[in-house]
């Protein structure tokens, strides 16, 4: 795998859509493409969160109680950004529920960077804040259980 | 349309229990057939019981074949479902507005069902694929509680299988045993790269899940013209005279159920939903 087709793969994936060029070369020297086999187990809660994965292809699950699923996370989406914010802790597990292909992202060697780089630091929170207010409002969505049936 | 205060009486042909509390009913049409627009809705009555606003879930080309999917919720509807073929229900209407099916031709059209939402957006569907040249991408986008509470789901998979269409389900909550996506449906909303300049969406299910599909529509820059949802409220006449239906300065059975979002957007804000 080389660095040029890595880069390629960022520069076509919508978390990575509007970042400047040295931004995607600084991601790519930290990046690397990655093939999940069905049912491989990402993360759990309690590890410590050193990497996020942009998925390309396929569908990981997110538990927070054990097995139960409370969403899936699918091609074009960002899986994790806890090192992003500071938590070094994953809060959940995550498992591949189909194949997946994926980008994962070096979150320690990045977490340097953007401290050295603020403007990519920037850019990257402000990406990973989208995706966390997005998680936000559908689990509020999700909370309201809208397909009970009431009087049941 | 018949008289519309006086019910028809029509057979059961066949009943098809689709969830644990709801069932599709088919009623014998032929004496009478019941030429219908996409949601647009019916009053069941049942001599003894009552009477119900219940969506035609049928296909619109059939008029002499009335299907209703009815979910068992309270004092008519418990009754109702338990009926059998062979059994008479009172039929008034159809009523109401229908989905804007034909100004949404030559656009994209993005159908959003959740839960029984799906039924009256069902006729819809059909009407789309009975005239798949006459719009661009179709989309049917189907939220329910889980997998066990999916309307349809033979049909889903058969439309899923047609090359020309696009049908994705996503549910709230799932044993291992399924695959598919899990979440909330706004989220195969923003997954669907559709291009808002071009596109219709339409929606019917709790009214929280359809303000969000609507946000999520606007956000993505879709007109508030050309978002429709399909409310609820109860209703008497059906016809416009009681006042029993009425929603901010509309009578949901007269100026509805279908409604753009331009014209009730404000209400959901000051309902709180
Ligand atoms: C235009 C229109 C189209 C409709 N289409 C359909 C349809 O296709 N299929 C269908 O099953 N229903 C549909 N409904 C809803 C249906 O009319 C009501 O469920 C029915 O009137 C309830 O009557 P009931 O006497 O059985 O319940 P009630 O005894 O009046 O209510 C008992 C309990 O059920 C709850 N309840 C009432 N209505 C609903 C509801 N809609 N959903 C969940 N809980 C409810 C009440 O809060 C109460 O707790 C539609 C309503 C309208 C206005
Ligand atoms: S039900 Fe009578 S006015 Fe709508």
């Amino acid at each position: 795998m080389s660095t040029e087709e890595v880069r390629a793969a960022l520069a076509a994936h919508p978390f990575c859509q509007g970042l400047p060029e040295a931004a995607l070369d600084t991601l790519a020297g930290h990046a690397r493409l990655q093939v999940l086999a069905e049912g491989l187990t990402l993360f759990e809660a309690g590890e410590r969160s050193h990497a996020s994965w942009l998925i390309r292809e396929g569908r990981v699950g997110i538990a927070l109680h054990e097995l139960e699923v409370v969403e899936t996370v699918e091609a074009g989406e960002l899986l994790g950004w806890s090192w992003l914010i500071g938590q070094w802790q994953w809060h959940a597990d995550a498992r591949a529920l189909t194949e997946v292909h994926a980008i994962r992202l070096d979150g320690d060697a990045l977490a340097e960077r953007c401290r050295a780089e603020p403007s990519l630091g920037f850019e990257l929170a402000r990406r990973a804040l989208r995706a966390a207010t997005g998680r936000l409002e559908r689990s509020r969505l999700q909370a309201h259980d809208v397909f009970r049936v009431r009087g049941a | 349309m018949n008289d519309p205060w006086v019910p028809v009486p029509m057979t059961i042909r066949s009943r098809r229990q689709e969830t644990s509390d709801t069932v599709t009913f088919e009623l014998d049409a032929s004496a009478a057939p019941v030429r219908f627009r996409p949601g647009q809705f019916t009053m069941l009555w049942r001599y003894g019981l009552g009477e119900v606003a219940i969506s035609v879930s049928g296909d619109p080309r059939e008029p002499e074949r009335l299907v209703h999917t009815i979910r068992a919720v309270g004092a008519v509807t418990r009754p109702i479902t338990q009926l059998r073929p062979g059994d008479v229900l009172g039929v008034r209407g159809p009523f109401g507005r229908p989905w804007p099916v034909d100004e949404a031709e030559g656009s994209d059209v993005v159908l959003v069902a959740g839960g029984l939402g799906m039924a009256p957006l069902r006729p819809a569907w059909l009407h789309l694929l009975a005239n798949r040249e006459r719009y661009g991408r179709v989309l049917l986008l189907v939220g329910a509680r889980t997998p066990a509470d999916l309307l349809f789901p033979d049909q889903l998979g058969a439309w899923r299988a047609r090359f020309d269409t696009e049908v994705q389900v996503t549910v709230d909550r799932a044993d291992a045993g399924w695959r598919g996506p899990i979440g909330v449906v706004t989220r195969l909303l923003e997954r669907a790269g559709l291009d808002p300049a071009r596109t219709r969406v339409m929606t019917c299910g709790p009214e929280v899940m359809m303000k969000f599909v609507a946000r999520e529509a606007l956000r993505q820059g879709i007109p508030a013209d050309r978002i429709a949802v399909s409310m609820e409220r109860n209703m008497q006449c059906a016809i416009g005279v009681c006042g029993h239906c009425q929603w901010g300065a509309d009578f949901v059975c007269r100026d509805g159920p279908v409604f753009g979002w331009d014209r009730v957007g404000a209400r959901f804000a000051v309902a709180g939903v």
